[in-house]
């Protein structure tokens, strides 16, 4: 063995996790999937948009974390094993809290919004409410009053770049924890796109509801962030499946 | 021998063997891993990481779980809370007793550059 320090043994351990790059897969068909449904909503803000956004939130949302499992069990595991990383149930907790509010929030501004300019659209409205929670990470009920004052003063023109530097420092910190380089050039991605989404917003408005405007603009930065993070997974895979083909013998 | 050197010989043999040490502290870093991991990163053979594998079971440091994912079975490994104190501990022990290592950087050894320049 090496001087290989613990601390990088431990970043090593959980580079591993990424290596593959099928997280950044899944990721990437949970925030397209989200941006397809917040931009078809934006265009067409009818009944039928909303049962295909059901569709796109439960299987994305709800199935996406457990189909990263399943591709890694069959395409990494017997490549070269598994290690699962040490999250700590803390950390975890965070992260997921993180990753609801970068989600749901846009779907509950636009709900909540749609509520309040228009009342012929609030049952629909009243409907996302539970699905940006149900279906996306197992949050039974977010209050109404709740999301209601705490969004009012964001307002919507902050949020989609506040959205873009938060994920850019995600990604700046996950690519620092677990050097990462590819995390830092998406991580600089982020940020320009969530600021030329935030340059088009303040161009005139295209709708007359601040709440489907938003649902535009965050719908765009969710599928076009969504569309580079599955072109730097899908590279990843690539390299990793040549670099690990399938072992002749089953070493386990 | 002083009670200090004499600890020196005290560290945990079972974690002090160099493969079971790599192990340990792959273990350390991760929640689990399951045995192909292991093999990759430590390079061991298949019996040779087996044979390390089962003596860190008998002393609790270890639990092994085999299980079947699909058809495929895995064996799991898992450090348990006494592996995990002991590995701290023996940690702990080691860099104790490097740090109170004397070593005379103006000993000059036979075959080597020069001895650094002192004052």
């Amino acid at each position: 063995m090496n001087t290989m320090s613990m601390d990088q043994l431990g970043r090593r351990a959980r580079r591993y996790w990424y290596n593959d790059g099928l997280v950044e897969v899944g990721t990437a068909i949970i925030l397209i999937g989200n941006g397809l449904g917040l931009l078809l909503l934006s265009l067409l803000p009818i009944f039928p948009i909303i049962v295909l956004v059901l569709v796109a939130l439960v299987a994305t949302g709800w199935r996406g974390p457990g189909l990263i499992r399943r591709l890694k069990e069959s395409i990494t595991d017997p490549r070269t094993g598994y290690a699962a990383p040490p999250f700590r149930p803390v950390s975890r907790r965070v992260l997921k809290m993180g990753l609801f509010a970068v989600i749901a929030i846009p779907w509950i501004y636009t709900a909540v919004g749609s509520i309040r300019e228009n009342t012929s659209f609030s049952y629909s409205g009243m409907g996302l409410i539970l699905l940006g929670g149900v279906g996306n990470w197992g949050f039974a009920w977010t209050p109404y009053s709740m999301t209601g004052s705490l969004l009012e003063p964001i307002g919507a023109t902050l949020l989609p770049l506040m959205t873009g530097l938060a994920v850019g420092a995600f990604l700046v910190h996950q690519g620092h924890a677990h050097t990462i380089p590819r995390f830092y050039y998406l991580a600089i991605y982020s940020v320009l796109l969530s600021s030329w989404v935030f340059a088009l917003e303040l161009a005139p408005r295209q709708y007359s509801w601040e709440a489907l405007t938003l649902a535009h603009t965050m719908g765009s930065y969710f599928t076009l962030m969504g569309l580079v993070l599955l072109g730097s997974g899908l590279l990843t895979l690539r390299r990793y499946l040549r670099q690990h083909p399938v072992p002749m013998e089953e070493a386990r | 021998m002083t009670g200090e050197f004499r600890t020196w010989t005290n560290v945990d043999r079972v974690i002090h063997e160099p493969a079971r040490l790599m192990i340990v502290a792959i273990l350390y870093a991760v929640d689990s891993a399951d045995f192909l991991y292991l093999l990759r990163e430590t390079g061991l053979t298949k019996g040779n990481l087996s044979a390390h594998l089962s003596r860190l079971e008998e002393a609790g440091y270890i639990e092994i779980e085999k299980r079947f994912r699909g058809k495929i079975p895995q064996t799991l490994v898992r450090l348990t809370g006494t592996g995990r104190a002991a590995f701290q501990a023996y940690h702990e022990q080691l860099k104790q007793i490097v740090e109170h290592m004397p070593v005379d950087d103006t000993i000059r050894v036979p075959g080597t550059a020069s001895a650094p320049a002192t004052g």
